[in-house]
């Protein structure tokens, strides 16, 4: 048989792949590969039961009944098709059953954490929070941020405040907690994926060839326009639509929502928005036709730029804001909750990202070979273990996140 | 016993006997007082130790001999931590932590001690190490600079003449001679004796005689000496790979879904029994219960108690679910800062609850209900952030009338908070439950009383023995050396004694030693029977193997062992069932213990087969239902008042409306941190209601002077409602209130320019509608004197504008079945078919229309989020037959109410349903409604 090579199972649900990755496993198992060195990562816990019991059931099978054999020799390439091969194969697995990776992701990955604590910055061993434990501490880390404010708020409820204000941008909202939750369940785990707050709302980053709607306007030039659709042939109901326009820009400001008598012209510039820039836009309302002369023209692609630009301002401000919000809750949460032992499957996660001891060992795999500290690290995390993992399995891996993807 | 003739005493008092675990201590002492009862012969009980305890002390002992308490070693260990650099111990640090303050310090510290405790097993310290390995492996530079910092440690210790336990216990081993007056020692059935305990015991052994025996009940077994080492521990090489001998295996080992599974086989088998033995409750000597793996105590415990049964669990109960811990860490959290939530929590338990009822003087009479009923209260009306804020709130006259128990209890919380702010450890953690228990009078007779008792002691005992340490190491605050002790408290266990007719529910290791007949042992799972360490952060396995602690595969010999005893035990006469389940409490798959397919290879594949099948969930189709279905009591209460809001309600659901206006249900948001819709509404009304009730401003059309005049008001109001201390979300909420009412004084700047003035504000007005009186409050009412017009305004605080037609009125969709809508309800006009879901602007101008004689418009005055949407929204088209229509609808409601028809209820949807928390399945499935409806 040839050996192993990476492969990729793709088909549609129910056709098998899990039956497939076990057909694999006893595959590594027959050319050698001892149980333990093989982790097999599963996203439920139901499934990562069915894979071992998948395993077992199918060596089990095998080693009793030789057409049973042959039938798995052939489907995993096996060399050796009798029972008793399959035999030894099933007793193997079964006395390394303490020492196989055999599990869902997240324990995986939280076993690789208790073998690492001080090298993740933990002080020892910690307890996972499951879903109910993880909402009370969030609430209790509220509690904290939201204590008495005294006479006059503190510096970091300053800047709390001054955050949230950024993430409303001017809109008022007078349900702080309910706000704070929502952006917690919508954005924390963004945030903690990247908590640099230069990544967040800074307009360089997202466009560095510049964005051509920002910085367009000092205001909008309201003036020219009406003064054209004041003296402009058209008809009154055209008129109409254009005064009403320009009095709802008037009452407009970014983050409130566009009435319908500026969304109609906007939508209507920006269809023609080539032919503005060149001066010569006709524009139809209500079915008619009417041409715009070169100034007014000009005016209202200010006014769609201030608008549009406008908005986009609004949320890279909004964006910067919620990343402050978010720091200030983090900042609380990291003391209050993780550094007394207490993580989330998510945080387990986290850590294996950015643990620095560990990343060495795992920038050092990427250049496989290339640098001296692969080995020695590649040694430790083995030694720590118990184990050396030469084969990775991966069920539902089209699940697998960017995160969880940089850890394994 | 050998060689007692039975006619003295008993005499075994100079021997030392070694057992495996306390209860087979006790079930030793209590086998020989039997024995020698039955020659009516008193006996001198041997002494009687575990293994580990041959070469330690106990802390008393600890004391006088200058051997660190576990809390010097603690704090010693903390002190080392926080005062190396870091740095240079990068191998062991290779990340700066944080915070490096005394939680972290501690934590690390239990974690060496930990690390300390298990090299001790064979007679090593850190420093040991690197030679014990007895080759190069990857962390020799981490573990030089453990034993370099081990040697901070011991040099820490020894400038207070003190030596590390371990290092004692090690000591010990090798020099200390066996113990006074000991002639004989023996160890009984001991399987895995720690290799320092058998150090000691070899060197004994040379002086006294040392016996070992070895439970074994097989005659077919290997000769001894292959299959045990001379201290009577399984060979490793013999048991590791040997076929346990397991008859009639499917019908002896059962496969069960979960733990509850495995409890509910238990208690059939408990019936069974008791069944057998002519239904007495006591099964001691028939039935045996094992539980290896602990998730099933709690279940199993539970299910007895259902079955009318008491369990017993011979290795004590945690006293982290104890009242005294909790009451512990909350007084920890009020020390540490007197928030209100933290006394909110206090304030429910029990002990508090009593203590407050004890202390209430006088004639007056604590009411529990009423106590938690004021604290809800004064969170919802309050906000209060703190202890001292509450206590602002509480000491009105309203509160002193309403909730009379309030003030003085908050005084009192307040009193244990003043005692532990300034107090030293240890006295901070005495006094405050002496205040709290000092009235209460415990009978040691009531098991919850004695228990109560106990716990207190162990709480003292905790801190005393960290009292002491935090003397010698003045690093850790009061704070610290509290937490230390409530840790302490913590990990100790309670040892209760066993109730008649318990059923007692042994640990793995105790099975040996118990002879019943028929034995169940459940947990029967890799990972609980054999347990096996994979990865560690200082002592992976392999690390372990090479330094000579116990391994993996000395504890698979050992069960093996064991689990084959236990079978051949019962063999011949007896039964041994066992129980494995396929997934732990949390759902996570678990696998058979190795034990079960320790077979030949013939045997192996049906083992597997058997062993990996599929099998049911036994709680996969039972769905969550309601214990009990709520039933309204009975008469239903009469309404015969009620406000004008009533009616929305009451169209929205007959149901609900009876729940509010009837029996007077609201929802309570104990965890309420910030100001509801309703709260900024009332903030907002305030500042509005005192602008329009001051008639200097009525003409004044500077928005400014109207904008600082309700910013003034507003703040009146927030300061009266919730202090002048007030949490973050009401800082923020306050600031939209203000942004809202600058928008609000511009239009009412611009209305006064217009000509309208404000007339009324809150007018509070009473009407019947047939058999009901309906009592409202109009929010304002507007005059305009040049024309005369008037109008009804109602101030709306919600988010987005409200439209006053589309709040009263919604069209009758072609898909809706009318005939589910009572006639009253439902009108045409225009072609259309609308049906009222409000009726409260068309009353007022039913009021007012009969009261002036003039015709009144009316409409809302919304004060959106949107500045540029705060306007009057009148309502423009309202039509004369819409009027009729009204009250049309108002009279059918009314006579509906009076009539008690408030069955069958409208489905709302649950995330704006105020009752949604109490149905489930739906409103009608949960309650049980009187039919026919009777009313008084």
């Amino acid at each position: 048989m040839t050996g192993p090579r990476h492969e990729m199972i793709l088909a549609s649900a129910g056709s098998g792949k899990t039956f497939a990755l076990t057909d694999r496993f006893v595959q590594l198992l027959a050319i050698g590969a001892r149980p333990e060195q093989i982790v097999a990562l599963t996203f439920t816990r139901k499934a990562a039961g069915e894979f071992f019991d998948g395993i077992l059931n199918k060596l089990a099978s095998a080693a009793s009944d030789p057409a049973n054999a042959r039938e798995l020799a052939i489907r995993t390439g096996a060399s050796r098709s009798e029972p008793a091969a399959f035999l030894s194969l099933l007793r193997e697995v079964i006395d390394a059953m303490p020492r196989l990776s055999l599990s869902t992701l997240d324990a995986f990955f939280a076993r690789i954490v208790r073998s690492f604590p001080l090298e993740l910055g933990l002080a020892g061993d910690f307890e996972i929070l499951q879903e109910h434990a993880a909402l009370l501490e969030r609430r209790r880390v509220l509690q904290r941020i939201f204590k008495s404010t005294g006479n006059e708020p503190d510096e970091s409820q300053r800047n709390f405040i001054e955050a949230f204000k950024r993430v409303i941008f001017g809109l008022e909202e007078k349900r702080l907690a309910a706000r704070l939750d929502s952006f917690l369940n919508d954005y924390h785990e963004v945030y903690l994926s990247a908590p640099d707050g230069a990544l967040w709302g800074d307009p360089k980053r997202i466009w560095p060839d510049g964005c051509s709607w920002l910085g367009g306007g000092q205001g909008a030039p309201g003036g020219a326009l009406r003064d054209w659709a004041t003296t402009a042939p058209i008809a009154e109901k055209q008129q109409r639509r254009w005064f009403a326009f320009l009095d709802a820009l008037e009452l407009w400001a970014p983050g409130a929502t566009p009435p319908r008598e500026m969304t109609y012209v906007i939508e209507k510039a920006l269809a023609a928005w080539d032919s503005l820039a060149r001066g010569n836009a006709v524009l139809e309302f209500d079915r008619k036709k009417q041409e715009l002369s070169r100034s007014a023209c000009s005016a209202l692609r200010a006014i769609v730029l201030h608008v549009v630009g406008g908005e986009i301002q609004r949320r890279l401000e909004t964006t910067r804001g919620i990343h402050a919000v978010l720091d200030g809750y983090e900042r609380v949460y990291q003391d209050a909750v993780r550094r007394a032992g207490r993580l989330t499957f998510a945080d387990v996660q986290r850590l294996l990202q950015g643990g620095p001891a560990l990343c060495a060992a795992a920038d050092a795999a990427r250049t496989r070979n290339s640098d001296p500290l692969f080995e020695e690290r590649r040694l430790l995390i083995d030694w720590r273990l118990d184990g050396q993992f030469d084969h990775w399995l991966l069920d539902e891996f089209q699940d697998t996140s960017a995160g969880q993807w940089s850890v394994l | 016993m050998r060689g007692w003739s039975g006619d003295g005493p008993l005499d075994l008092s100079d021997r030392l006997v070694i057992v495996p675990t306390r209860q087979s201590g006790r079930r030793l002492r209590e086998a020989l007082a039997l024995h020698a009862a039955a020659r009516h012969q008193a006996v001198f009980p041997p002494r009687v130790c575990l293994p580990e305890q041959l070469v330690s002390d106990d802390e008393a002992g600890a004391e006088s001999t200058g051997v660190a308490t576990r809390h010097e070693a603690l704090f010693a260990w903390v002190e080392v931590i926080l005062s190396v650099e870091l740095d240079s111990f990068d191998e062991l640090f290779p990340v700066q932590p944080a915070a490096r303050n005394f939680a972290w310090a501690a934590r690390l510290a239990r974690h060496f001690l930990r690390v300390q405790s298990a090299l001790a097993e064979n007679g090593l310290r850190m420093a040991d190490v690197p030679a014990a390995a007895g080759g190069p492996f990857p962390e020799l530079g981490r573990w030089t600079q453990l034993a370099l910092l081990e040697r901070h440690y011991d040099h820490v210790l020894a400038g207070l003449d003190l030596i590390d336990p371990q290092a004692a216990r090690i000591g010990r081993a090798g020099n200390a001679p066996p113990p006074d007056g000991v002639k004989r020692m023996v160890i009984v059935a001991a399987p895995d004796p720690h290799p320092l305990a058998v150090r000691f015991l070899a060197r004994c052994a040379r002086t006294i005689p040392v016996e070992v025996l070895v439970f074994r009940s097989a005659p077919d077994l290997q000769a001894d000496h292959a299959l045990f080492d001379e201290w009577g521990r399984p060979r490793t090489e013999a048991w590791s790979n040997r076929a346990l001998e397991i008859g009639k295996f499917e019908s002896r080992v059962h496969l069960c879904s979960d733990p509850s599974a495995q409890a509910g086989r238990i208690i059939d088998a408990i019936q069974a029994a008791a069944g057998a033995s002519g239904g007495g409750a006591n099964v001691d000597g028939v039935l045996g219960i094992g539980i290896a793996d602990p998730e099933i105590a709690a279940p199993l415990r539970n299910a007895l108690l259902r079955a009318g049964r008491t369990a017993f669990d011979p290795e004590g109960r945690s006293r982290r679910s104890e009242p005294l811990y909790w009451l512990l860490e909350l007084l920890g959290d009020l020390a540490r800062e007197p928030a209100f939530a933290t006394v909110a929590a206090l304030a429910r338990c029990p002990d508090i609850l009593r203590w407050l009822e004890n202390e209430t003087a006088g004639g007056d009479r604590f009411s529990p209900a009423r106590w938690l009923c004021g604290l809800d209260d004064l969170n919802t009306r309050h906000l209060p952030a703190t202890l001292a804020a509450a206590q602002a709130h509480a000491g009105t006259p309203a509160y002193a009338s309403a909730f009379p128990e309030l003030a003085p209890g908050l005084e009192r919380i307040a009193g244990l908070h003043g005692l532990m702010a300034t107090g030293a450890f240890p006295s901070i953690a005495h006094e405050p439950l002496a205040r709290i228990f000092r009235a209460r009078r415990f009978d040691l007779e009531n098991d919850d009383d004695a228990r109560s008792v106990e716990s207190a002691r162990a709480w003292m005992q905790a801190c005393e023995s960290v009292g002491r340490a935090a003397r010698r190491f003045p690093r850790s605050s009061s704070h610290d050396a509290w937490e230390a002790a409530l840790e302490a408290l913590g990990e100790s266990v309670r040892f209760d004694p066993k109730p008649a007719d318990a059923i007692e529910l042994q640990g793995w290791l105790e099975l040996l030693w118990d002879d019943a007949p028929h034995l169940i042992v459940a947990g029967l799972n890799d990972g609980r029977v054999p347990t096996a360490i994979v990865g560690d952060a200082f002592l992976p396995e392999s690390l372990r193997e090479r330094l000579g602690l116990k391994t993996n595969a000395a504890r698979l010999a050992r069960d093996a062992y064991l689990l084959q005893a236990l079978i051949a035990a019962r063999q011949a006469h007896g039964r041994c069932d066992l129980l494995l389940g396929k997934t732990s409490a949390a759902g996570d798959p678990l696998r058979p213990s190795r034990l079960l397919l320790a077979c030949d290879d013939g045997t192996l594949p049906s083992r597997v087969r058997f062993l990996f099948r599929e099998i049911k969930a036994a709680r996969a189709a039972v769905p969550w239902q309601r214990a009990w279905m709520l039933r309204p009591v009975e008469p239903l209460r009469a309404i015969t008042r009620m406000p004008v809001t009533g009616f929305r309600n009451y169209l929205a659901c007959p149901f609900r409306f009876y729940l509010r206006h009837g029996l007077r249900m609201e929802p309570v948001d104990p965890h309420k941190a910030e100001l509801d819709a309703r709260d900024f509404g009332n903030l907002c009304h305030a500042a509005v209601e005192a602008m329009g009730n001051n008639h200097s401003l009525r003409e004044t059309t500077d928005a400014a002077v109207l904008r600082e005049y309700l910013f003034d008001a507003l703040d009146r109001r927030v300061r009266a409602v919730y202090g002048a201390d007030l949490p973050l979300p009401l800082v923020i909420q306050l600031e939209s209130a203000r942004q809202r009412l600058a928008r609000t004084a511009e239009i009412q700047a611009q209305l006064h320019a217009e000509g309208w003035i404000i007339e009324e504000v809150e007018r509070p007005l009473e009407f019947a509608i047939g058999p009901i009186t309906v009592r409202a409050k109009i929010d304002r009412i507007d005059l305009h004197p040049e024309s005369g017009a008037r109008r009804v305004l109602d101030y709306k605080t919600s988010d987005k504008p409200v439209n006053p037609q589309s709040a009263h009125l919604r069209q009758i969709s072609r898909h809706e079945n009318i005939d589910t809508l009572p006639k009253h309800v439902r009108f045409a006009t225009r072609g259309e078919s609308l049906a009222w879901i409000d009726l409260q602007l068309p009353l007022y101008l039913h009021t007012l229309g009969t009261e002036s004689g003039t015709p009144v418009s009316c409409g809302y005055f919304n004060l959106p989020k949107a500045a540029n949407e705060t306007a009057i929204a009148l309502w423009d088209d309202y039509a004369p037959e819409w009027q009729s229509a009204a009250l049309r609808c108002a009279a059918g409601i009314a006579e509906a109410v009076a009539a008690g028809a408030f069955w069958p209820p409208n489905k709302i949807d649950a995330a704006t349903d105020d009752f949604a928390a109490l149905f489930l399945h739906g409103t009608a499935a949960s309650v049980a409604w009187p039919q026919p409806a009777p009313h008084a």
